[in-house]
């Protein structure tokens, strides 16, 4: 029984130091930074948790069945910003870059998602953020340019207005 | 009332056989059509990411985390903080080959590959010190299957080659079947057309042939000295000439 407790605090020790580098950022780090027009605003975790919240329930090609994401709508992201017109390009933390067209950002349409199925996505699974498009909604949605844009462990926005 | 018989007979015989073939052709183009239709939908929509893209990237990662050891080698925690996430975006693509639609027979290397980088977590998410002191254990690891993201990447290239091949030859196929019924169809609609405007042809010549024998008959009905009344089934008169009116004084 006491061995069991030994066994028991080391496992969830071990645990935390496990954490502690597997997930990627408290809640305060700064997880993206948005530069507008030269002008950077960084968000943590906290902060992008501040803006309205938006969840989509959809199949993703890269996942299996139905997920639910929760997190801000690139429009809720803008609008706090607020940006109106300009280009974007998003960049993940390996340097993928994308260009994300205005017209993409709607109501209901791309969301910068920072949880999954209710649990924040580790680095090591596309995490901490993941540019996700509601796909099953609309068949326009499940093309390979959309797919291209659906970027993952996103960590940059540039707008140019 | 043989000979005329006969070409109302022929008529029903190609009707027949027109509408025959228009209904065995439309039945056997009807589902060959929504097979092409389920064919043209599965390409509208892309069903997974560009796999050429995916297993480039697998590479890509492999080597950057590999380089990401020897920098790592400096001992800061900078470099060390980089090595862990040059490990994580490796390990992430693994994860995202190993989602690639059709794609079998990379699937022994790709678990391999998984199971030896799960093997590496613990270091990984050790702190600092200790993997700085075990980088030689994780290079060799990594070292052990260095092949793997090439081979992974050819294999899989190779089958994705096939299927796309055999896709693009199944749809061709449809198209072309498809597109000999349709043209059949045509033909035979085409056919009945020209039967049809022959028929009204024939019809407009018969029906001036009527209208004349009937303005004939009129005019020897008028013409006739003897007084003419025609009745039909109820007594009721229908027709009479000048000569019946001088007869019966109306």
């Amino acid at each position: 029984m006491k061995m069991g407790r030994i066994w028991n605090a080391t496992a969830i020790g071990a645990l935390f130091c496990m954490a502690g580098y597997a997930t990627i950022a408290s809640a305060q780090d700064v997880l993206l930074t948005v530069t507008v027009d030269e002008v950077r605003h960084e968000f943590s975790l906290d902060d992008l948790k501040d803006l309205p919240v938006s969840t989509i329930e959809t199949t993703t090609i890269w996942t299996d069945g139905l997920q639910v994401f929760e997190g801000v709508a690139v429009q809720a992201l803008l609008d706090s910003l607020s940006v109106t017109e300009g280009t974007i390009k998003a960049t993940a933390i390996n340097e993928y870059a994308v260009d994300i067209p205005v017209s993409d950002v709607v109501e209901n349409g791309p969301v910068v998602a920072y949880s999954n199925n209710g649990q924040p996505m580790l680095r090591r699974e596309k995490g901490p953020l993941w540019i996700v498009y509601p796909y099953d909604s609309d068949r326009a949605y499940q093309t390979k340019t959309i797919y291209n844009r659906s970027i993952w462990q996103l960590d940059r926005l540039e707008i140019n207005r | 009332m043989f000979s005329e018989y006969m070409p109302q007979a022929r008529y029903k015989i190609s009707n027949y056989f027109s509408a025959i073939a228009i209904v065995v052709g439309t039945s056997i183009a009807a589902p060959i059509g929504a097979s092409v239709w389920f064919q043209i939908q599965a390409i509208g929509s892309a069903q997974q990411d560009n796999a050429a893209w995916v297993f480039s990237q697998l590479e890509v990662e492999y080597l950057k985390t590999r380089r990401a050891i020897e920098v790592a080698r400096s001992g800061t925690d900078a470099d060390l903080d980089n090595l862990r996430k040059h490990f994580d975006m490796l390990y992430s693509r693994t994860d995202i080959v190993g989602r690639v639609k059709n794609n079998t027979v990379s699937q022994p290397d790709i678990t391999l590959l998984r199971d030896i980088l799960d093997r590496q977590l613990p270091l990984i998410e050790a702190g600092n010190a200790r993997l700085l002191t075990d980088l030689d254990i994780f290079e060799r690891a990594l070292v052990e299957i260095e092949d793997l993201p090439r081979q992974i990447s050819i294999t899989s290239r190779s089958q994705a080659a096939d299927i796309s091949e055999a896709e693009r030859q199944k749809i061709i196929r449809l198209i072309g079947i498809l597109a000999f019924i349709v043209v059949l169809v045509a033909i035979l609609l085409v056919g009945m057309f020209l039967r049809l405007w022959c028929q009204k042809r024939t019809l407009k010549r018969k029906s001036i042939e009527a209208h004349e024998t009937q303005l004939r008959l009129a005019t020897t009905l008028r013409a006739s000295l003897d007084g003419i009344v025609v009745f039909d089934d109820h007594g009721i008169i229908r027709d009479f000439n000048g000569s019946a009116v001088d007869i019966f004084g109306v």
